[in-house]
Formats: C-alpha cells, sequence, structure tokens
C-alpha cells in the first residue's frame, strides 16, 4: 500500500484539512496520533472512518481507570492455566475413580503456554499490516498505563511472555494508532513527544452545515441552516455541558423525523437531544418560555462565528 | 536550514530538539513538506501538544523562517509591517504601493499558500507548471518575481528550504511518472475522495496562513498569558492544569482468604478468586483568604475555577474560608459567621488530602505570628504543613513583589507558594503530584513472585 495517500474523509465523516495533514504526518512517521478536542467533535469517530476509508480492520480499546497495559497489548492468564491444572488433576482423578465424568478443557493444554496467551487489541493490529488501532480516552487510564504505552510505541515491536514470540512491526506496516483524550487529567510530557497532536477545534457553522448534509443528504436547506443557527446560539448562552456535533446530529436526526418547521426551532423542540446537564435546565425552561433569541444578550448578536 | 529552530521554539515555552529536525526532514522526503505553508502546519502537529501552545509556536515560526519577530501584545499585522523581510518585499514586488492591510495579507498568503494537492507535483521553475491549469501556485514558473523575493531578503535558512523543496518536487515528479513511488495517484487511492466534494472543501489553495491568522486573532489561542494572574479569561488555561491533579484507582487483587474457602468447599479445588481494592482516592480542601479587599476581586475566579473542577473530584472537594490567616478555626460558609469548623479536626482527617491555600498572605507581622488567644496563624500552618504533605499556597500576588514582604517570606518557608496563574497552578499540581508518588514510593511492597 503507498504510505503517502492522503485521508479524505468517508461519506459520513467530513475531515478538516488540518487534520488530514495530521492523519498522513501520522502514518508516514509512524508515530501515533493523539487527538484531543470537546466530546461530541469526533475523536473517536475518526479512526472508523480512517479504517472504513482504508478498508481495513479496526481494534479498539477504550481506556478505563482500571485498564492494564497487559490488556492493550499480551497478557498471559495464569489463572485460566492455573484453573485447567486444577481440572487436570481432577480428571486423573475421575479416570482412577474408574468414573465417566471428565472436565472440559476448552481444547487447551496445561504444557501448551500459547494456550494461555491472549492477545490484546495492539498486538493483533500489529500483526494485521496497516490496520487501524483506536486506543479511546486514554485520560482515563492511570498514569502508568500512558508511561507503559510510551514503551510500547518506542519499541514497536512485542515480545510474547511465556513463548518468546515476537511479533514486529516495521514502520511501512504500522497500524494507524489514534489515541483520544479528554483532557481529564494531563498526559505526561514524554508520552505528548512521542505523538503528533491535533485539537479538534470546534467546527464553524459553515461546516457544521455541511456535517449535517453529509448525515441527511436530503434535508431542507432551510431546516439545516435554521437548526445549525439556533445550534450556534445555544452554544453562546452559558451552558454547563455544551452540546457539540453530535448532538447536533440527534436533533437533527429529531427535526426531520417529527417533520419540525424551521420557524418553530427557536423554543428549541426536542431539547433532550442538547441539553443534557441538571443545571441548564433553568436555561432550558427559560428558552422554552421565550426562545434563544430572547437570552442572547445585544452585543453577542454581531454573529455566530 | 531547521537547525535553529529547536532552539527558538525552546525559547518560546515548547519542547523540540534533534528528533524534531530528524522528523521534519522524514516528512519532507516523503513530500509532505513541499513549501512553508506546509510546513507550518506539518511542523504544527510535531511540537504543539495543547491548544495553548498555538500562539508561542506560530511566534517561533514567524521569527525563524521569516525573520518576523512578534512582540508581546503586538498583532501580526503590526509585526509584519515593522519587519525588514516585508519592508524589502514590498520595495522589490510591490513599488510603489502603500502598505495597507490588504498588501500585508498578499504578502502572507504569498509565503504560506499552499500547493493545490499533495498528489500534484510541486511546481518546479522551468518545469511544466500547473499554473497554466487555473491552479494557483506560489513559485511557479511564470513568477520569476518570487525568486526576486528570495534574494532580496537574506534570510539563508528560507532560501535553503525552498532549495531543498525544488529538489524534492524534482525527485517527486520522476517518481510520480515512474509509478507513483510516494504519491498515490488518483486511480491506487484506497481512500474515498467523495467527501471532498460533498464537503465543497476547496483543496486546492488551503492556506496555512489563515490558520495562522486564526491562531493569532483568537484568544483561546494567544492572548493568554500563562503568566497573568487568574481572571475570567484565563480560567480555563488554569482548569486544565489543574485536571494534571493525579488520581490513584482500584485494582484488581487476588482474595487468598476468599480463594481458600472457596477451594475447601469445592473439596480441593482452589479456583482463584478475585476482588477490587479501592485504592486512595482523591480527596481536596480549598482554603481562601476571603477577608481584605485586595482579595475580593479573586475570589470569584478561583470558586468558579474549583466549582468546575467538582465534576472532577466528585464529592471530595470541600472549600473553607478564613481571614488573612488560618487559625485554629475555618469556616464552611462564605460570611464566616454560620458554619465553623475546627482546624484540628480537619488536621486529622489525614494526610492523603491534597490542600491549596489561597490568599495574599500579607498581612501585619503580628496578625501572623501573635497569639490573641490559643495558637497564632503561623503555629496553625506549621501544623498543617506537618499534617498534610501535599499542600500548595496559590498567591494572586505576582511572585517578583513577593520578596520584602515579610509575611509572605514566613509562610513561604514552610509552606511552598505558587503564583494564581495557569502556570503556577500547573507547577503547585505537579509539585503535589510529586508529594504524592514520593508518599506511595515509600509505602510500596516489593511484588511476591508467582
Amino acid at each position: 500500500m503507498p504510505l503517502k495517500d492522503e485521508f479524505w474523509g468517508t461519506d459520513k465523516y467530513l475531515l478538516d484539512p488540518e487534520l488530514a495533514d495530521a492523519v498522513a504526518i501520522a502514518r508516514t512517521l509512524g508515530l501515533p496520533l493523539l487527538l484531543e478536542g470537546e466530546p461530541g467533535t469526533g475523536k473517536t469517530r475518526l479512526a472508523e472512518a480512517i479504517a472504513t476509508a482504508m478498508k481495513t480492520r479496526l481494534y479498539e480499546f477504550p481506556v478505563t481507570s482500571e485498564s492494564k497495559i497487559e490488556q492493550l497489548v499480551v497478557d498471559f492468564d495464569s489463572i485460566q492455566r492455573l484453573t485447567d491444572a486444577q481440572a487436570t488433576i481432577l480428571n486423573v482423578q475421575l479416570q482412577q475413580a474408574g468414573l465417566d465424568q471428565r472436565l472440559d478443557l476448552g481444547g487447551r493444554s496445561v504444557d501448551q503456554l500459547r494456550d494461555y496467551v491472549k492477545l490484546g487489541p495492539l498486538a493483533r493490529a500489529y500483526q494485521d499490516p496497516g490496520s487501524v488501532l483506536l486506543i479511546d480516552e486514554i485520560d482515563k487510564g492511570k498514569r502508568e498505563f500512558s508511561n507503559s504505552l510510551l514503551y510500547v510505541f518506542s519499541e514497536k515491536r512485542i515480545v510474547i511472555p511465556y513463548t518468546g514470540e515476537v511479533v514486529e512491526a516495521p514502520v511501512e506496516n504500522m497500524p494507524v494508532i489514534v489515541i483520544t483524550s479528554n483532557r481529564e487529567q494531563a498526559l505526561p510530557s514524554a508520552f505528548l513527544r512521542r505523538c503528533i497532536y491535533h485539537f479538534i477545534a470546534f467546527p464553524t457553522p459553515e461546516r457544521l452545515r455541511a456535517i449535517v448534509r453529509l448525515h441527511f443528504p436530503a434535508a431542507d436547506d432551510q431546516l439545516v441552516a435554521a437548526a445549525v443557527s439556533i445550534f450556534y446560539q445555544l452554544r453562546e448562552l452559558k451552558l454547563d455541558k455544551k452540546p457539540a456535533t453530535a448532538e447536533m446530529l440527534n436533533w437533527f436526526a429529531y427535526l426531520q423525523a417529527k417533520g419540525i418547521a424551521p420557524a418553530e426551532l427557536d423554543r428549541l423542540p426536542g431539547s433532550q437531544t442538547l441539553i443534557k446537564s441538571h443545571a441548564d435546565l433553568g436555561i432550558l425552561r427559560d428558552i422554552q418560555q421565550n426562545g434563544v433569541a430572547s437570552l442572547l444578550r445585544p452585543k453577542s448578536s454581531r454573529g455566530v462565528n | 536550514m531547521f537547525a535553529g529552530f529547536p532552539a527558538e521554539l525552546r525559547k518560546n515555552g515548547l519542547h523540540a530538539d534533534a528528533r524534531t529536525i530528524a522528523q521534519l526532514y522524514t516528512l519532507m522526503s516523503r513530500g509532505l513538506i513541499r513549501d512553508l505553508g506546509s510546513l507550518y502546519s506539518c511542523a504544527e502537529r510535531l511540537v504543539v501538544k495543547d491548544p495553548r501552545q498555538r500562539g508561542p509556536y506560530t511566534v517561533a515560526f514567524f521569527s525563524h523562517f521569516l525573520d518576523i519577530p512578534i512582540l508581546p501584545g503586538q498583532s501580526l499585522e503590526e509585526a509584519v509591517l515593522r519587519s525588514d523581510t516585508f519592508y524589502h518585499w514590498r520595495l522589490a514586488q510591490a513599488p510603489g504601493r502603500q502598505p495597507t492591510p490588504e498588501l500585508i495579507d498578499e504578502f502572507l498568503e504569498r509565503i504560506f499558500r499552499r500547493k493545490p494537492d499533495v498528489s500534484q507535483p510541486a511546481p518546479v521553475p522551468g518545469g511544466p507548471g500547473l499554473n497554466t491549469e487555473g491552479i494557483e501556485v506560489p513559485f511557479s514558473e511564470g513568477e520569476a518575481a518570487a525568486d526576486e523575493f528570495l534574494t532580496d531578503h537574506s534570510d539563508k535558512d528560507l532560501e535553503e528550504l525552498l532549495r531543498r523543496m525544488r529538489e524534492i518536487a524534482e525527485q517527486q515528479q520522476e517518481a510520480h511518472r515512474g509509478g507513483a513511488k510516494y504519491i498515490g495517484t488518483g486511480g491506487t487511492s484506497p481512500y474515498g475522495h467523495d467527501g471532498r466534494s460533498a464537503a465543497g472543501i476547496r483543496v486546492g489553495g488551503r492556506s496555512a496562513f489563515l490558520s495562522a491568522r486564526v491562531v493569532l486573532g483568537n484568544p483561546r489561542y494567544f492572548p493568554v498569558d500563562l503568566n497573568a494572574v487568574l481572571s475570567d479569561d484565563n480560567v480555563d488555561a488554569a482548569l486544565a492544569a489543574l485536571k494534571g491533579v493525579a488520581e490513584r484507582h482500584s485494582e484488581l487483587t487476588l482474595d487468598i482468604d476468599e480463594t481458600i474457602r472457596k477451594g475447601a468447599d469445592r473439596g480441593g479445588l482452589f479456583l482463584p478468586q478475585l476482588t477490587q481494592r479501592e485504592e486512595e482516592t482523591l480527596n481536596v480542601m480549598l482554603f481562601i483568604d476571603n477577608g481584605g479587599f485586595s482579595m475580593d476581586v479573586h475570589i470569584p475566579v478561583v470558586r468558579a475555577l474549583f466549582r468546575k473542577m467538582k465534576t472532577r473530584f466528585a464529592h471530595d472537594l470541600r472549600i473553607f474560608y478564613f481571614h488573612n490567616v488560618i487559625r485554629e478555626t475555618v469556616f464552611a460558609d462564605e460570611a464566616r459567621s454560620k458554619e465553623p469548623v475546627s482546624l484540628e479536626s480537619l488536621l486529622r482527617e489525614g494526610k492523603h488530602h491534597r490542600v491549596f491555600i489561597v490568599g495574599d498572605a500579607s498581612m501585619a507581622p503580628y496578625e501572623l505570628h501573635g497569639h490573641g488567644w490559643g495558637k497564632s496563624g503561623y503555629e496553625c500552618l506549621r501544623q498543617m504543613a506537618a499534617a498534610f504533605p501535599k499542600i500548595a499556597w496559590l498567591n494572586p500576588i505576582r511572585d517578583g513583589s513577593w520578596y520584602g514582604t515579610q509575611t509572605v517570606e514566613d509562610i513561604r518557608s514552610i509552606i511552598p507558594m505558587f503564583p494564581l496563574t495557569p502556570r503556577g497552578i500547573e507547577k503547585a499540581v505537579h509539585h503535589l503530584n510529586r508529594q504524592a508518588t514520593a508518599a506511595s514510593d515509600k509505602l510500596r511492597l516489593p511484588e511476591l513472585p508467582l
């Protein structure tokens, strides 16, 4: 596969030129791409879109506070092996007692270490040239998690514990690694240094209209324009949880399904798709009584760009 | 050509080193860097790791590659207008024209305009120019003027850059004809190009200059002074720093008792039983001085900052108020009357709390050291420092003015003090995290062999 093809988005993902650059740079240097940005601006979607566009497999690893590097790379299931060892003894005892009953080991054998190696998404992605690996919400993990990742990235190869097998991924075959973060905690600076960084800025109204049209090709232009305009006005209010692209798309799906006219949008029908914090319910009540426009101070009417 | 660039970046507080240079060369050899426009955006991807760094990055770039220094508080237009680079360009390219904003735009546009498409070879002077197809390119055949621009100003780095770019462009053209070694042509590309047209993204001539302009004009990226005292403008930057407070989590461990009990029940078949063990959670105490007039302006911002942090700290953030100096009683209510809390009860709550004290620490020495009734404020602070290893003082007074105020010096000698600025908070958080790891290292047991 040519290394330097540019990725231009898919029929469901609109890529901005800067992000296209970032993807190309990450692939060229074989470095992971770290994406930050407001929730709902399509960080996770990007990995899916790249995999779809490249027609390759996507390996996903959602990070939680309990994630361990072994789960991502490769793990040796000692517990399963201990269980199987116990079961093997029991089977021998059953045999000696002249009974027919046996415990099922699921085809595993205690002597075969390979049976207990569990490849994580990263090892599987390394074995699958040109695939895409998504490490989602890395900021949810412990600090050790991102520190261990550093080591994995710098080595570009994995030694499977116990069996000693080596999985290697030369730069040309490196999977595209997309890492997302919501900045819940700062990542170690050594980690940042080994990533290509891109901050997904919130789309401009023009782009957001394009994104909506991409998802709803048959949508009425007037409705798109009106909905996006209201949406940006909403974002200007001091909301606790600002709605983002994902919310916009859900809201629009609702508007379309219900056949709501552009003129009705000011009172925010289908607000449940947009307002998601208890703290914002007061503002929502005002909107439903007086309309979104009424809440904007005159000076912010200079435009929503 | 890039040699001095990392140094320039470091001067602006960014991280860059020899590796950065190597990476830039790789990107050049693969045709991703073809001109200043793509250099601007590629280097940005490598160097900028935080939206706040885009401003400093742009300053470094303009200074190094264009010899245009952007002074603090200066707009891009002003900086360009005052630069020699622009002056020489104007003499050569636009003689007799006034340095209007339009001309500055033209200048920047010219420098930053990008090649129409990555899959197109960069045009070479004398080579088959693309401009015949109606696509504007900056340094192509018809624009000998561009070369004059080069010779006119004596920036060797830029010259070298463009020389390199031409070489690469030549290599690329061959590669392109020879069968798409670096460059995927339309047919072999595995990517759909539909998104582009449907979106109406104008691929040709997309300009990094616009991106630079957006950065410089946008308060989100630029004038946020990380050393300015906390205000509504930079509260988000401070918030980002506060989010660096490290946290420990629960872990799965082998429950030996349960394993033995269940194993015995099974008649000797021991299956390992796992349980979740909760580790230290994050507890934050915030003490705010809401006494003097000097503190009034800072209180709403500080409170807002830590309120926003509530989502992160969940239920473990408590705010207390004091006047001037912490004595034996602090208050949970802002008016400092309804909900007194004894400091001693807080001290007993344990080492694992992270404690921030916000105050100007400026008072008459007798207020700090005088006993009045009970312990002196100084004594109370010493007790706090002893009880909470993870403690930091945030001071809204600029750190340049700390010296000479006796009480500031006294307090600083027992509690680490940081300025109440985004950068100061970041440092304070780093300090607390270091204390946290130091404490946990001491407690760590050797791992059991399996």
